[in-house]
């Protein structure tokens, strides 16, 4: 039984024309999403793999495509000339999309490694952000409005409580009191003593 | 002096050995091996290679996806992707090789092209449906695609 050998031919000039319009979209679709995350290391890698299946599909369909209209234009000699050329170009985007996908696994570890740190690197800059506005927080009791007794000095809290000057500052604050007494407060207190310096 | 001796000899031997190796290359121009040729057959052959090397490609992105338990919306697609071109491959591989035992009188030729095939057994068969490649490789690029559109789409 003789089979029609169009099919063949038909399909081939058919199927090589949708193959390089997807392989264009495809590329298209690639860079768009690669270009909203550029940073991302395992999306570049994927785009520069599915631009060596661009290739591939590419260099096969054009060849095909130049061999149909060579031997429907009679050129079979010119086309068994340029057969071996487009023949190795397509074999060798065989070896480039072989070679990318050795480094599936590595560049998927990295990018996994690179957002842990990420997450650890943010987390650690919310605990310093919270911090640092914790203690802006306490800057700014003591630099607020203090109530204050004009007789006595105590200080009026939140809670609505008085406290020593001291004991106010010691709480909100860094700083520490270390006791000692003023040359008039020496003359208010003790009228007879001359040498206040030992009092210092 | 000893030791100078012992220092300068091997010198001279290297020398001596290298004015030989030079002489023989010069009177003896036989078929050197450094330079091979790459005619023949090799073009199918290193082809083939490639073919193989590509089904290996799959097969390590396919496992290294289920590994990785990559499962976001995309995935399922560039997995059909791969899995079509692994498909693909042993198909075409399949084909260049039944097409070194297909007979030159098989093909009906009409001003010099291909017009029909004889079928005679299932070997003709299957080395007709080799020839219709495409129809696997067009899907493929298709869920390669929707792949791509899907993983642009997601947020």
């Amino acid at each position: 039984m003789i089979v029609s050998w169009q099919p063949v031919v038909w399909i081939d000039i058919l199927g090589s024309v949708l193959i390089v319009l997807l392989a264009l979209k495809c590329s298209q679709y690639a860079f768009r999403w690669m270009r909203k995350k550029a940073d991302d290391t395992f999306r570049f890698y994927l785009f520069l793999m599915t631009l060596s299946f661009v290739m591939f599909a590419f260099s096969r369909s054009v060849g095909h495509l130049v061999k149909q209209a060579m031997l429907m234009e009679g050129m079979t000699s010119v086309w068994q000339a340029l057969a071996p050329f487009s023949g190795a170009i397509n074999t060798a985007t065989f070896i480039v999309i072989f070679a990318f996908s050795i480094y599936f696994n590595r560049s998927r570890k990295v990018h996994i490694e690179i957002q842990r740190h990420r997450e650890q690197l943010e987390a650690m800059v919310r605990e310093r952000t919270q911090e640092l506005q914790k203690a802006q927080a306490e800057v700014k009791i003591l630099s607020g409005f203090l109530p204050i007794c004009s007789s006595c000095k105590k200080i009026r809290d939140d809670q609505g409580y008085w406290s020593q000057i001291e004991e106010y500052i010691r709480d909100h604050s860094e700083a520490e009191f270390t006791h000692s007494i003023c040359p008039d407060c020496v003359n208010r207190l003790y009228p007879g003593l001359k040498d206040n310096d030992s009092l210092k | 002096m000893l030791k100078h001796k012992m220092q300068v000899m091997p010198l001279r031997r290297v020398f001596v050995a290298v004015v030989w190796l030079v002489g023989l290359l010069l009177v003896i121009p036989s078929p050197i091996w450094a330079v091979q040729s790459h005619g023949g057959a090799e073009g199918l052959v290193s082809h083939q290679i490639g073919h193989i090397l590509f089904v290996v490609a799959m097969i390590t992105i396919l496992v290294r996806i289920r590994h990785h338990n990559l499962v976001e919306p995309g995935w399922k697609e560039f997995k059909i992707f791969l899995w079509l071109l692994l498909g693909w491959n042993l198909q075409t591989f399949v084909g260049h090789l039944l097409r070194e035992f297909v007979v030159d009188h098989k093909f009906v030729k009409v001003d010099g092209n291909v017009s029909g095939y004889h079928l005679a057994n299932t070997f003709d068969l299957f080395f007709y449906l080799t020839r219709l490649d495409h129809l696997l490789l067009v899907p493929a690029f298709l869920f390669l695609l929707l792949a791509l559109r899907r993983w642009e789409a997601n947020k």
